[in-house]
This record gives structure tokens, sequence and C-alpha cells, in this order.
């Protein structure tokens, strides 16, 4: 008989030992899987950031520099997040940050020198590529000239401003006069308009009452500063003044939003003037103690009612007074303009008489309104500036007599004409470094001609861009994580990089230490390393390279020894003056008061405008992309898909088109196509754009003859010009 | 005959109200309350675990099956084929089949039911509070957006007829096609950072940090109106 | 086959094997329908979904169905129908198997497969331990099931929701079972009900809750009140040893038997304890069609 086991009660049954083993081993079995599961339910299957290491930088791909942790692992970037920690940017970081990464792995790049051959890219090593460079750009010297080399620098070098100083002492060092790039379009006109007007000041938003952003949309393309800047002075309960013509993310929260029409906001400038000192709101002891021309401009603004701007910009003159009371009344205020006023062929003077507004109601140069950084100690030129005079002058010297004598810079915008023409001398070689003109410089066919009868183009870029299609030889460039990234503001630092270089990508200090000895010039470029380049900058304030790596939030740019109030006093034209008349305009040609004229295409070209009856305002911003950067990352992408036109409803129905249609944008220059989107903020007349599409690029439109861009800056009119538009 | 109960329910018991605003799965039928037997089915049936069961705080409707979209939200029966598409799971969703009563009624798992379901069968209706919505306030983010799965029929990337100019993504939720699923809802960055997303290395949530200087400034401008996320699926009022 | 080799057969294993069974089922089902990518938005990358769980089996021992096929308990199905008032023919198709099997074979639901009904057994054991360490009370209990059953479905008719699919413990265990391996969490209502029921049948009366409370055990007593498969007891071999009437739960007399009156019937619910004991086998089921 089997022995039975009795479990605490007295029946015969009991169980068998082998039956008791199997019900305790079913029921461990039911706990263990039971167990089992619930911690396996309990855990979170996480991603693939354990085991990677953390490293702290900034993004390098715009101006804002904002901070970033990357998290590396196998020398790979697994992950990038805005780092909070950051004292400048405290954890904000825009879309294209983020897609840093995938800009840094796209399958798109290139990652080894290619010269061209027919219609094919051959690679080469680059001993090579600097060859055939060196040898070139040599033999060009002898026959032409050094003056035959065009050196442009493209956006991303702006970014990486001491990576442009070396490429300067290269272009100083062979002794060309030509270097140009993207000062052709951006920024320059405003520093010299802000330079012959109140001097280079900019907004303190941190104490101001009373903002206006004129031609400027922060919301779309100064991420970082309309988050950390502009935004909190909002919400402190400063007034918003924004004159745009149509609407954006900043305008749903303005006071005021003025609607000129594109291109005629210097007459609304001298209008709001008019009222200004008509209405005795100006500071009496600034325009005549401290100015320069004070009763000249007076004589000249008398004529700029309001009544006149209305008709001439389309804004009643009831907002143009309110909004001129509104910026007289809370003071101090302070006015930021932005590439939009510069282009057009009366960029400069608009500015200018934009700035001056600010001077005569005592905003200059004090706390809330305009403010200068104060003089900082001068680090060593590294440009080579004074190197040997030029043996002949720029290209575009004697046209653009202000841009050259200032920056000792040519413009892009004419070198079509130059290279095709072959005044006023040959133009034979180009080398563009980060930048891509073919797309985003003025009426793209034109320089496709020129670039072909060059007989040495130089690309140097992540990818294949157009203009790259067009160069002779290309070189592929590192990512902003792949290279060290030193800034001079007010403080210096360096963002160091996280990965090292993709492929046979190179920074471009090495670049520029490598063909200098190429071309025998290891005088000039002395230093091994980068760093060795940077502790020589830095000499005359004792930083070194080293100490910059130590300390990741950098150092304080020293400012010059002097009286602190002076110097933050000092307006910084060549008068020390307020100037309503420049004599430096005035010895060049200029009109020396910042009169208005009218933009080169417009509606007051009757003519022109009953066959192309739309005015296109180009470049508008959009917050996914740099100028045609990031066409390629399929983040961004997806919330940009493709170049849209911008239509009045109004003007779109009686053309029969509806949203989503595919139109053609035509304009004396060529024709594109691109879908159509109705946008009720637009006044009727108005159509907006975005530049930087390959497909739809509306360069295609845009002019660059001599007498369609400012005389002054020699910006291209790429905010006003007369187009039509027809359903494709 | 049915509403009487409902309505002697709701009289006599106030704490044991029924409650108006939970989200019910898709296809829950009018008298709900009814005909739901507790049986959890739903819960299992749910390929994603987005259903959950109420507790006993919720009186009458303790162990009727929600969903919290701010904790998983409705997938709609749908996963992500090899070609990035999405793609239905089964033929119906799969909570209707599941149930054996009929409280919750199996819905046809195609794109053009889904954004065309009569009120009663949806979850919900997302609303967007434009204050609290990265996307409106700075132009960043449309992470809603990307993730509905009725993208361009529910959420669209503009609103059709407001004067408004943007280069970036403003969501606009279009009622009518808005099946409520909640999607939107948990991606949305506008909420509480969840100390639970730290793993045991200590790194944090990505997604949340993405867009946390944003957020942590629409918090702190929206003290009073806090109810987080900015975009949430609320219940159709029923029509009486 | 002799009913002397009958007697080596013994009905508990494949009943221990059954009720086994469900728990397993009842724990693995939920286990397996579980999703355990729940959390972060951030492990969702934009348009990829977290890998879906799919289970063809889903339920307890309330309503469950494998792919298209269910079933359902038939107290589910009665109180659906007086909440809701109205059938659907799905509805009438899954109740038919476990009506058919309760018409024929009267409760055996109560044995073979509650949950409940297993963990109430291992409690008799634990409470007939401690009576023999005199640490239990007696305490005498009405019968309450009808009372219940009749109170709950007249209040799920009134006021319009199903009662005992609420409380129902076997009903409450998988479900408890399946907000844990789901969401990882857990009804302290539910768990406070299933404890109470427990502590008191482990310290008072064993098996109370299934004799007297159990108003799903008295629907299915209703429904299998004519069952066809009962117990019999042949006189002729009972030597009134009073073995079958201690191991029975219910403390029905199953060596009386000829013939059952209407309610021990419907109390019996073939659990085969009676039958298992009886030292000289003369217990066994059989399809009786007489009353």
């Amino acid at each position: 008989m089997k022995k039975r086991i009795f479990i605490g009660e007295e029946t015969a049954k009991g169980y068998t030992r082998r039956e008791f083993l199997k019900y305790l081993e079913l029921a461990g079995i039911s706990v263990t899987i039971g167990g089992a599961g619930f911690f396996a339910g309990c855990s979170n299957k996480v991603d693939s950031l354990a085991g990677a290491k953390e490293f702290i930088t900034r993004c390098g791909l715009c101006g804002s520099d904002c901070g970033m942790k990357t998290y590396i692992k196998n020398d790979r970037i697994v992950a990038v997040v805005p780092n909070k920690d950051d004292p400048n940017s405290k954890g904000f970081m825009c879309d294209m940050g983020l897609a840093n990464v995938e800009q840094t792995y796209s399958p798109d790049r290139i990652l080894n020198p290619g010269k061209r051959v027919g219609d094919k890219w051959v690679d080469i090593s680059w001993d090579e590529a600097l060859n055939i460079i060196s040898e070139k750009l040599s033999k060009l010297k002898i026959d032409y000239g050094p003056q035959s080399t065009v050196c442009h620098y493209g956006v991303t070098e702006v970014r990486a401003p001491f990576y442009r100083q070396l490429f300067r002492r290269f272009s100083n060092v062979y002794g060309t006069p030509n270097f140009t790039g993207c000062g052709s379009q951006c920024a320059v006109s405003t520093m010299m308009a802000k330079k012959y007007s109140i001097g280079s000041v900019h907004p303190d938003y941190e104490n101001t009452k009373c903002m206006v952003q004129w031609g400027s949309n922060p919301s779309s393309s100064s991420l970082l500063e309309w988050f950390s800047k502009v935004l909190p002075a909002r919400e402190r309960g400063a007034k918003l003044i924004c004159i745009d013509p149509r609407a954006n993310p900043m305008t749903q929260m303005a006071d005021i939003h003025l609607k000129p029409r594109p291109g005629t906001d210097g007459v609304l400038a001298l209008a709001m003037t008019n009222i200004i000192l008509g209405n005795n709101l100006y500071h009496t002891d600034i325009a005549e103690k401290y100015g320069v021309g004070f009763s000249e401009y007076e004589e000249l603004v008398k004529k700029y009612k309001p009544e006149l701007a209305e008709t001439i910009t389309g804004i009643p003159a009831k907002d143009i007074i309110n909004a001129t009371m509104m910026y007289a009344e809370n003071s101090p205020a302070c006015i930021e303009t932005g590439n939009a006023l510069e282009l057009h062929i009366n960029g400069v003077q608009t500015i200018r008489s934009v700035m001056l507004i600010q001077a005569l109601c005592g905003n200059v140069n004090v706390k809330g309104g305009m403010i200068s950084s104060g003089e900082k100690v001068r680090l060593t030129d590294m440009e080579l500036d004074d190197y040997k005079p030029f043996t002949s002058k720029g290209y575009s010297a004697d046209r653009y007599p202000v841009l050259w004598q200032s920056r000792k810079m040519v413009t892009a915008n004419l070198l079509p004409d130059t290279v095709l023409t072959g005044k006023p001398y040959p133009v034979k070689a180009l080398m563009v470094i980060g930048g891509n003109p073919i797309v985003t410089g003025p009426n793209s066919s034109h320089q496709r001609k020129a670039y072909k009868k060059m007989d040495l183009v130089v690309v140097y870029d992540l990818f294949m861009t157009e203009t790259a299609k067009m160069a002779d030889i290309f070189l592929p460039a590192t990512s902003c994580l792949e290279r060290d990234n030193i800034k001079i503001r007010d403080r210096i630092y360096i963002s160091p990089k996280v990965i090292p270089e993709q492929g046979n990508a190179w920074p471009e200090w090495k670049l520029w230490f490598e063909l200098a000895k190429k071309m025998g010039y290891e005088k000039e470029f002395p230093w091994a390393t980068l760093d060795e380049a940077i502790d020589e900058h830095l000499s005359p304030i004792n930083i070194t390279a080293a100490d910059l790596r130590e300390n990741f939030n950098g150092i304080d740019h020293p400012l010059k020894s002097g009286n602190m109030k002076e110097l933050e006093e000092k307006i910084k034209t060549p008068s020390g003056k307020i100037e309503f008349h420049s004599q430096t305009l005035a010895d060049a040609g200029y009109n020396p008061l910042p009169d208005y004229v009218e933009p080169y295409e417009g509606p007051a070209d009757k003519k022109l405008l009953a066959k192309y009856p739309l005015l296109m305002t180009s470049g508008i911003r959009i917050p996914y992309y740099i100028h045609s950067q990031f066409r390629n990352l399929a983040s961004l992408k997806a919330k940009s898909p493709g170049p849209v036109i911008e239509m009045n409803p109004a003007d779109a129905s009686s053309l029969g088109i509806s949203e989503g249609n595919n139109v053609s944008i035509s304009s004396l220059r060529g024709s594109i196509q691109a879908k159509a989107q109705l946008n009720k903020s637009l006044k009727s007349g108005i159509v907006a754009m975005s530049h930087g599409w390959s497909k739809s690029n509306v360069n295609e439109l845009t002019d660059d003859s001599a007498q369609s861009l400012d005389p002054i800056s020699s910006f291209p009119g790429y905010r006003g010009f007369l187009c039509k538009v027809e359903k494709v | 005959m049915k509403n009487t109960g409902m309505l002697a329910t709701t009289v006599s018991f106030p704490i044991l109200r029924s409650k108006e605003d939970v989200l019910r799965p898709p296809g829950a039928a009018s008298d709900f309350l009814s005909k739901c037997i507790r049986c959890g089915k739903c819960v299992e049936a749910c390929p994603y675990d987005s259903i959950r069961l109420l507790g006993a705080d919720s009186g009458l409707n303790i162990y009727t099956p929600y969903i919290d979209p701010v904790k998983t939200p409705c997938y709609l029966c749908r996963t992500t084929g090899t070609d990035g598409k999405s793609k239905p799971l089964g033929k119906y969703l799969r909570c209707g089949k599941a149930c054996p009563t009929g409280a919750l009624k199996p819905i046809l798992n195609d794109i053009e039911v889904l954004s065309k379901l009569p009120k009663e069968m949806k979850i919900g209706t997302a609303n967007l509070n434009r204050k609290l919505c990265v996307a409106w306030q700075f132009s960043f983010c449309g992470e809603c957006y990307f993730n509905c799965p009725l993208k361009d029929r529910a959420l669209l990337s503009r609103p059709p007829d407001e004067e408004v100019s943007r280069s970036g993504i403003s969501p606009y939720v279009n009622q009518k096609a808005c099946i409520g699923c909640g999607r939107c809802v948990f991606v949305c960055p506008v909420r509480k950072f969840n100390a639970k997303f730290i793993n045991e290395t200590n790194v944090p949530d990505y997604f949340q940090l993405r867009y946390g200087a944003l957020v942590e400034r629409i918090i702190a401008q929206n003290r009073d109106n806090a109810q987080l996320p900015a975009i949430r699926v609320l219940k159709n009022k029923s029509d009486r | 086959m002799k009913r002397s080799e009958k007697k080596n057969l013994k009905i508990l294993p494949l009943r221990r094997i059954s009720q086994i069974s469900i728990i397993l089922l009842i724990i693995a089902v939920p286990l397996y329908s579980q999703n355990p990518y729940n959390g972060s938005p951030s492990l969702i990358v934009k348009g990829q979904l977290p890998p879906p769980a799919i289970s063809k089996v889903s339920g307890d021992t309330w309503s469950f169905s494998i792919g298209n096929f269910s079933i359902i308990h038939p107290t589910a199905f009665f109180d659906f129908v007086f909440s809701a008032k109205s059938v659907s023919s799905s509805m009438l198709i899954a109740v038919l198997i476990p009506l058919l099997i309760t018409l024929l074979f009267g409760r055996v639901f109560c044995s073979w497969l509650c949950p409940i009904g297993f963990i109430l057994e291992l409690t008799t054991k634990i409470n007939a331990f401690l009576k023999k360490k005199g640490l239990t009370r007696e305490i005498r209990i009405k019968n309450f099931r009808f009372v219940i059953l009749a109170t709950s479905l007249i209040t799920a008719f009134l006021f319009g929701f199903p009662v005992i699919s609420i409380f129902d413990p076997s009903h409450l265990l998988g479900r408890e079972f399946s907000m844990i391996f789901t969401h990882q969490e857990v009804s302290v209502a539910g768990l406070i009900f299933l404890l109470a029921i427990l502590v008191f049948e482990i310290l008072f009366v064993s098996r109370a809750w299934c004799r007297y409370f159990c108003p799903s055990g008295a629907c299915l007593s209703l429904i299998g009140v004519n069952r066809i498969y009962k117990i019999r007891t042949d006189q002729k071999e009972c030597v009134s040893c009073n073995l079958c009437r201690s191991v029975c739960p219910y403390n029905l007399e199953p060596d009386k038997i000829v013939n059952y009156t209407t309610l021990q019937s419907a109390v019996c619910d073939n659990c085969g304890l009676c039958r298992d004991s009886c030292p000289k086998g003369a217990i066994s089921y059989n399809l009786c069609f007489d009353k």
C-alpha cells in the first residue's frame, strides 16, 4: 500500500507522495511563471541610451550656440538633447539642433575629396586634391594675377568665425583682393547703416519698455533670441510693435502690427520721424548737440507726412500715428531690424532712417534702449589684414567704394558679370567654403553660366549641393559636431567636438594649414595644431586654448581699459556723433541723408506691373531650415515638406487657384513652380515665398544686374520684385 | 425602461453617479454601464494595454474599462508595417470584437470608417488649448500632428480658415473626424516631467527634455490654467 | 467495467488537474496579452509604434474566448439580461455550452472550474487543522444564496448595472490577475473582499461562501436542479462508515442517496470526494434519467 501523506485532515483519503509532489510541482511552476511575467511586465524596455557616455558641447548650426548634451557610444552619437544647465540657452534647442545627428550621419554626406571628370565624380585623396588646387592657383597667379581667384565664404563660416579668419589669411597671403561671401546679402548692410547713423548698438531686451520688430521675425529665424530675450520682454509687459507685411507667430502677440508694402519701410520711417519732430517728441539736445546734419534732416522729413506714407506704404495714417506714439511714449524703447530691410535697393538708407528715430527719442546708448557691448581688447589679427598691399583693387571696389573701404570686400552679386564680361579683369577661379551661392545668390541661371566659364571651382561642403555640382574639386567638410568651435564674443569659449571626423572629412583649419604648406606659406601658417593658432590669437589677453578647454562656460573677453562710462556712451560712428548726415557716404558720392527711393522693381513701374502684377517678397523664414541647408533631413522635411507660395485668398481665387494647386511663378528672369498656400494675412497684390529650395529656387526669379542692387551695400532686392502667378 | 433605471441610479445614489467624463474604449454603446459585465476581456484584447479598469473610487463604474490617453493612448489596433506605413492588426478593432455582451461594438479598422465614426462610437474628441501649446506659442513641436493616425483628417497642420501665417506646424483639430484615440495627448510634451521615465542608468527621457525649456515656460505662465497637456481628449456630451 | 475496478480510478486527481489548469489559465491569459512597452513617449519614435501583443485567448471563468469561440458563465448571462434588458445572438450562442453542461451535470463549475472553489478547498484543510487546535468558532449561517441572487438580479434590473459581475469572487480573482499583469495595478477593494472571504472561512465556517452566499452558485444550482449525471449510492455495498459524509464539503449525506430531493440535488456539485472516499466503492456517478 502506498504511503499516504495526511494533510491535516482525518480522512482515509490523503495524497500519495507522488501526487503531492506533482501538485507541488504544478503549483511551483505556476508561481514561477506568474512571478517572472510580473517582473517582465514591470521593466520598461528602454532604447539604446544605456551605456552611452555623456558629452556636453554646443550646437554650431547658428549663432545661438545652444547648449547640447550628446550621448556617445563607440564614437557614435546615439542621441542629442538640449542641455538644461547651459547658462545661455537654459535647455532650449530648436528642431534643427536636434537634427544635427541626422545631418552628421546622413547617407548623402560626401566623405572623400572628389574631382569632376565630365559629368562623373572620381574619388581622389586629399593630397591629390590639394596638389591640383595649389598648382592651379599658382599658375593662375602667374598668368592672370592673384585677383583672378575669388574667395567666397558661406554662412557656415559665419558660425565659425575663427576659421573664416584663417580663410581670409590664406586669401590675403595669396594676394587676392576678392574676398566675398554671404556678407553680400546679409548683415553687412545693417552694419554699415548703423555705422553711419547711430553706431554699432543692439537692443537691450531685458530692460526695454517697448520693442519694435521691423522686418525682423525672430520667432522663425533667431529662435534662442526669441525664446530667451524677446518673449520674456513681452511677458514682462513690454509693448510690441511689429512691422511686417505678413503675420507670423510673433505678430499674433503684437500690440500693433503694421503691414507696409515691401520695400517702402523708408517712407514709414521718415513719416514716423515727421510725426516725432512735428509733435516735439524728440530730445532736442541729442539732435542738436550730438548730431551732425540735424537741420538738413529736419528739412527733408517735412514732406513725409503720414498721409503721403499711407499712399505709398498702404498703412492707414492713423495706424502710423498710433505706432509712433506708442514708441515715443514708452521709453526706453528699442528697434530691431532684420535682413528683410536690407534686401532692397534702398536698404542702407532705410535702415539709417529707422535707426535715427531711436537717436531722436533718446534711446541710443541708454539702458533699455540700444546699447553697445563696449570696446574689447583687440586680439591678434589672424587675417593678416596688412600683409601686403593688393596688386589690384577688388573687382567691385569702384562701384561699391564704402563696402570696399570699410570691409575690404567685394560683392558676390557681381561675380557672374565680372566673369562673363572679363571686366575689369579676368576672374578664373572660385573657392566656395561652406556656402551655396547658386541657390541662395541672385539670378541662379546667370551664376551657373559664370561657373561654367571658370577654370577652377573648389567647393568645401558636406553635401553635393547645387553649387558643388558645378565644382571641379569637392572637398568634404566636417559637421559642427566633428570639429572644435571657438567663439569670441562677450565671452570666449570653445565648443568641443564630440566625435572624430567622419570618413575623410577635414575641418577647415586643417584644410588651410595643409593647403598653405602646399603653396609654400609655412611661415604664415606655422602652427602644427589648432590650439597653437588659438593661442596666438588670444595671446594679447593671456588666455590659451587649454584654459578654454578647462572652462567650458568660457572666459570673459576683457574690455579695453579706460573710462567705462565713456566707452559705453561712445558713439561708434566715424565722426563720433549721431550722423543724420554722413560725410563718408557723401564723399563716396551717395546721398548723405537717408532719403527714400522706390524699390527697383515695384508697383511704381506701371508697365512692368501690367505684365507682372504681383509683388513678391522672397526669403520668408522657416524655423526648420537655414537658407538652403537641411532640406535632406527627414525629420525637418516632415515639418516643411516643400516650397509653397503664399497668396492672398482673393488674389488666388481671381486666378482660379485654390489651396494646394501647382502654380508657376515667373519674373523677368525666369520661371519656377510651387504649391499655392492661401494666407489671409497678406494684403492683396503681395505674394511670399521661402528661398533655398533647389527645385523651386526663387532665385531663378531674382535680379543681379548692377542697377538692381543697393548702390551702397550691393545687396539684391529679394524682398520686393514683380512676378506673375498662373495655375499649371 | 433603460433610462429609468439609470435615472433612478443617478438620482438615488449621487455618490455612485456614472462618471460623465470618463473615456470609454471605441464603440461604447450608449447604455454602456448596463451592458458591461466587467469581464475585462477588452483589457486583455487590447494589443497595447491601453484599456484600463476603473477602481472603487468610481462608484458604479468600478471595473469598467476606460482609456487614459496620458498613460497609454488607443492605437486603433494598428501597427507600423515594414514600409513604414500604418497597417491594421485585424479587420475590426479588437476591443469591440472581444466584448461578449456588445457593450463595445466592433468597428471596422479602416481609416475611412474611423474618420467618419458617429459621435456615440468615438472615444471622445481632442481639444487643443493654444495657450499651452508649444507649437502655437513657440513655432516648435507638432508631435501631435505627426503622431495622429488620422493625420490631415483629424489633426491638420494649419487651421483652414484663420489669418495665420506660419512656416511651422500649427496644429488644428477637425472635431468631426477626430476619434479621440489620444495619441496626440500621449506625445504632447506639455505635462509634468514623469520621474518614472528615468531608467537605471539615469539617462533621462529625452523626449521630455527636447521641449523641456519651452514646456517649463508654458507651465510657469499658465499656473491658474494648468489643464495639461495642451491637447486633451474630452468626452462628447451625449445628445439628450 | 466491474465496480471493484472502478474503485481504483480516483476522480480527485482529474479534478485537481482541471482546477489547477484553470488557475494557470487565468494567470497565463493576461500574462500573454500584456504589453511591456507601456511608458515613455520617447520609446515611440515618430511613426513607430510599440510592438503589439496579440493574444487569441482572453477572459477568465466569467467569460472566456479563444479566437471567435467564446463561452460565458450562465450567471453572467442572466446578470446581463436583467441589467441591459436585451440579449444578442452571440451571447445566446456563448451561453449555450455552459448552460447545457449545467443542465446535464449540475453545478460542476463550482468544483471543477471555479478557482475560488479550489482555494476554498485549501482553506478547508487549514480550517480543519485549526479546528483540531481549537482555534476556530462555529457559526450558524442561514442559506442566503438565493436571497443574494434574487436581490442582485432585481437591483440589476431596477438600476441598470450588472451587480454580480462586480463582486463575484471567481471573476474578481481573474480580474485581479488581469489588472496586475497588464497594468501593475490591483483593486484594493477586490482584494479586501477576497481576503475577507478567506479569513472568514479559515476562522469560522469552511466553504461558507459556496454554501451560503455565492449567487453564481445559486444560479447554477437552479439551472442544474434536474441534472442527469448524479451521485448514486449502492445501498448494498454501503457499510455506513460515514467517511463520505465527513468529506462532503456541503455536509450532504451521500450514503442516504438513492433518490435526491431537489434541494440536495441542487447543492451537490459533483466534486466526487464522496466517491473517492468510499472504501467499498459504493458511490458512483451515474446517468440517472429518473428523479
